[in-house]
């Protein structure tokens, strides 16, 4: 956890300078407050840094993602990525369909009940958004 | 008191009925749901409340907010796993009820002390809602500058561990605050180039990721396991008179507290059931029962963290300091409606204020039948496993996101702040902390730059007005309040202990 906080103070550090070096870009009177924010979040990664460095960790050594399912984890993000990516080509009813299915069988769902699900869940929205609230939704080639 | 007379009729319209019961039932099951949070289920609501008329849209908001409350303890009470951190108290005595065959006798305790500490919190909330808000007409620049700084510091305290960390979630919230129109010279700022950004980054996508999202990816990195089975039970769930009256110095006392601790910023649901907890064993008869399934502990907890839901609307109605990360979401929520909070929501808005606030009470009726009666099938849900959710929560999440605006730009919005949301999760960050600041940060920057203005750039007009002092010296207090509530609930936790 030490290891993780540390590089946390880093990484806060990094972005406030990043953004105080960004605000050079804005005009000077539309810069004071970013400007102000900038410094604050420095001096607060500075003080989070020290406290780390001082402070004795009873669970030194832990990693955070030591219980991660590294493959299932990545299998969904790659996956929802995908499925963003297609929902203006393929609409929004045919890729949620795709996604859901893929999603479940990768978790390992019975192939029935993996049908049934994604059949209700398009229909659940269907109804919900598209004939109660009339929310237009991304239509594709297809539907 | 026309308006709160038309707000009762109004919230009896068959919209505003329809809206409070079905609210309730999704509150419910996500609260009932190990995983998913109360703050998840308003976060997925906002973007469906959008076509529907103001005072619908707030009355689903707390109807799923009340529900997930409760929702909560079903979970707390069947499989000894809280549904929501606030009905951990619960699950101690819920559970042990569960194992001697009497979950109904629980569930019903459970759903009775919701209903009523729920009802005494409705009563703080018509009371000192618009006497808190006559407070804020006395504002000018300078005060709204402080009271966003307080406001921050009281949600950085709020369920982070670490202050430092909480207030560095907050900072990190402001610098995203800032990407967009400049509040007072009309530039852009941060939009690298981007038109969808010059209004500011999408809140509700934001919210949609920190909250929804983020919930998707902390169950994708989990191995899925079939959940435990919720035990069934065959006992009745209403209770008899005796037991009501055995309930009824409890339900009171819990209310009251949980009213309180609501109003409190920086405390919560959580600190309200142990609070609750412990004072109603205090103040029994049957002292020895506590811990061996008493009805009172339950029913101390489960009042004392469903009057908490009451409570925490005042100061968010009123001066749009939520105290905890639910209602950060329904202050957004409200936002997006386009009411203000201040004194305007009492006057201007009034209508659609008590049609909220009755609303809010004909929620709290629909979660004492849907709990008395349903308990038995909302069980049954917490048996949905982690893979149903992973999915379906994401693809809720994409169809929220894109009908607010009806741009897929808003939907990478949410995927980008899923995953820092995630992130945040791991490294002990605070998201509510940083949908605060977007709340925030233009109100305190507006403030600070017309304070400066009007004062030809002097900072002394920051620190002129005795009210400019109070916030000042309430900030400072509210930075260490969390050390005196992480205090406070270890002591409570120490004597559930023993």
């Amino acid at each position: 956890m030490k290891k993780a906080d540390i590089k946390l103070g880093f990484t806060t550090m990094g972005i406030a300078i990043t953004y105080y070096l960004l605000t050079s870009q804005i005009p000077e009177k539309a810069a004071f407050y970013p400007k102000f924010v900038a410094i604050l979040l420095s001096i607060l990664s500075l003080i989070f840094l020290v406290k780390t460095a001082m402070t004795k960790y009873e669970d030194n050594g832990r990693n955070l993602f030591e219980d991660m399912k590294v493959k299932q984890y990545f299998f969904v993000i790659s996956v929802s990525f995908v499925y963003v990516s297609l929902i203006n080509i393929l609409g929004y009813f045919v890729s949620t369909f795709i996604f859901i299915i893929i999603c479940l069988l990768g978790l390992k769902t019975k192939k029935l009940y993996a049908f049934l699900t994604t059949i209700g869940f398009c229909i659940f929205v269907f109804i919900i958004f598209k004939i109660l609230l009339r929310v237009p939704l991304p239509k594709g080639f297809i539907f | 008191m026309n308006d709160i007379l038309y707000g009762f009729i109004n919230a009896l319209s068959f919209t505003n009925v329809i809206a409070a019961f079905l609210s309730v039932a999704a509150g419910i099951l996500v609260g009932g749901l190990p995983g998913l949070s109360a703050a998840m289920g308003v976060a997925l609501l906002i973007p469906a409340t959008f076509t529907m008329p103001t005072e619908t849209g707030l009355i689903a908001l707390a109807g799923v907010y009340c529900g997930a409350i409760f929702g909560g303890s079903i979970s707390a009470i069947l499989i000894h796993t809280p549904g929501t951190p606030a009905a951990a108290a619960t699950a101690i005595d819920g559970y042990q009820l569960t194992l001697k065959g009497k979950a109904g006798k629980a569930l019903g305790t459970a759903v009775i002390s919701s209903f009523g500490g729920a009802l005494i919190s409705s009563i703080a909330l018509y009371f000192f809602s618009p006497l808190l808000a006559k407070l804020a007409l006395k504002f000018g620049p300078a005060e709204y500058f402080w009271l966003s700084i307080f406001g921050l510091t009281i949600i950085a305290g709020v369920s982070t561990k670490s202050i430092i960390k909480g207030l560095i979630s907050g900072t990190l919230g402001l610098i995203i605050s800032t990407i967009g129109m400049d509040p007072m010279l009309g530039r852009p700022r941060f939009t690298m180039g981007s038109m969808n950004l010059i209004s500011g980054v999408p809140f509700t996508a934001t919210l949609i990721g920190l909250f929804s999202m983020s919930q998707v990816l902390i169950l994708a990195e989990k191995a899925i396991k079939k959940v435990a089975k919720a035990n069934d039970f065959d006992d009745k769930v209403i209770l008899s008179v005796k037991e009501i009256k055995l309930l009824i110095p409890t339900i009171f006392r819990s209310g009251v507290l949980g009213s309180i601790i609501g109003i409190l910023p920086g405390a919560g649901a959580t600190i309200a059931s142990f609070v609750g907890y412990n004072e109603a064993r205090r103040f029994s008869k049957n002292k020895s029962e506590f811990g061996k399934g008493s009805i009172e502990g339950i029913c101390g907890a489960e009042a004392a963290n469903n009057a908490v839901t009451g409570g925490s609307l005042i100061p968010t109605l009123t001066l749009g300091i939520p105290g905890n990360s639910v209602t950060a979401v329904l202050l957004g929520g409200l936002l997006i409606k386009g009411l203000q909070p201040g004194p305007d929501l009492f006057t201007t808005h009034g209508k659609v204020t008590y049609t909220f606030f009755a609303g809010f009470i004909i929620v709290n009726i629909f979660m004492l039948i849907l709990g008395l009666f349903g308990s038995r099938y909302f069980a049954k849900i917490s048996r949905v496993s982690n893979n149903y959710l992973i999915p379906i929560i994401f693809a809720l999440s994409v169809v929220g996101s894109y009908s607010i605006n009806n741009n897929i730009f808003d939907v990478w919005v949410m995927f980008t702040f899923g995953i820092i949301g995630y992130l945040f999760k791991k490294f002990g960050l605070n998201p509510a902390a940083v949908v605060l600041a977007l709340i925030l940060g233009p109100i305190g920057e507006a403030g600070l730059k017309r304070s400066l203005m009007m004062n030809h750039g002097s900072y002394t007009a920051l620190f002129k007005s005795p009210l400019s002092f109070i916030l000042i010296i309430l900030s400072i207090i509210s930075i260490f309040s969390p050390m005196l509530m992480n205090k406070l609930q270890r002591t409570e936790e120490r004597v559930d202990s023993v």
